[in-house]
């Protein structure tokens, strides 16, 4: 890399819009005749992305918040890619106490979406109407709209708490 | 923790009790069946309940206040892991 290219001006990466995600997965159900399981499943698995993507944005977000070059660049990806799903709820559960209110309620959220999406992708058992999908569609816009709302002080404390390991 | 046997016949009992005296008189429980599977080493539980009347879905913030009630309920309990619900109408049947 070239001090030029340290130099100039990069604007943050812009990852799927969680929005944008959930509006995809509502029109994927809406009006379905008949209903179509597949897309109820699809639409629960989308709904617990955009929660865990909203998170790696909102980690991104605090830890490198100036973006000014491709170093800086770098840095927010690396961060927004630097949790694991697992990782990231257990450690969410294990300190859920030191969080605020909304900040519990995003953490017991989030490990509903996981466990809602692990079923709909890989157990035959489980069977998700369209009121289903809706429901935890509607759960993830909520908990995602507690998380951005959420203090820039607190947001850093999620992000260390979804991405470092206790020792 | 609680053993694998164990949960499959306590949970289902406290999910539903508390099922019956949280959701509105509408909702009938018609029955609270316990399984699990593992997924890369996890076990995940779950339990599917059947039910008659008024959808729990309905009112998807109480639904959600339900379930994170319970399953804190079971958490501190030493449910590990803690079984999810799914909720399904008597009769369903998608394509």
């Amino acid at each position: 890399m070239t001090s030029a290219s340290r130099r100039a001006n990069v604007s943050a990466p812009t990852p799927l819009d969680w929005g944008d995600l959930i509006a995809g997965a509502r029109r994927s159900i809406a009006g379905q005749l008949p209903e179509s399981r597949a897309d109820n499943h699809r639409a629960i698995s989308t709904a617990y992305y955009a929660a865990y993507d909203a998170l790696c944005e909102s980690n991104a977000g605090v830890l490198v918040p100036q973006v000014a070059n491709r170093a800086d660049a770098d840095a927010w990806v690396r961060v927004y890619r630097g949790s694991s799903h697992g990782h990231a709820i257990g450690n969410l559960k294990r300190h859920r106490a030191s969080l605020s209110s909304d900040g519990q309620e995003f953490a017991k959220a989030l490990e509903s979406l996981y466990d809602a999406r692990i079923r709909a992708d890989y157990s035959p058992g489980s069977v998700f109407n369209r009121q289903a999908a809706e429901h935890y569609l509607t759960q993830a816009e909520e908990a995602i709209e507690k998380l951005i709302r959420l203090p820039q002080s607190e947001r850093v404390v999620i992000a260390t708490i979804t991405l470092l390991r206790d020792r | 923790m609680v053993t694998k046997d164990v949960w499959r016949v306590e949970a289902p009992e406290l999910i539903r009790a508390e099922l019956e005296r949280r959701l509105p008189g509408e909702t009938r429980i018609i029955s609270v069946e316990p399984d699990s599977f593992y997924h890369e080493g996890r076990e995940v539980r779950y339990v599917t309940v059947l039910f008659k009347g008024a959808s729990p879905y309905d009112d998807s913030r109480r639904l959600t206040k339900i379930e994170f009630d319970i399953r804190d309920m079971l958490w501190e309990r030493g449910y590990d892991p803690v079984p999810s619900m799914d909720f399904l109408e008597e009769g369903t049947s998608l394509v």
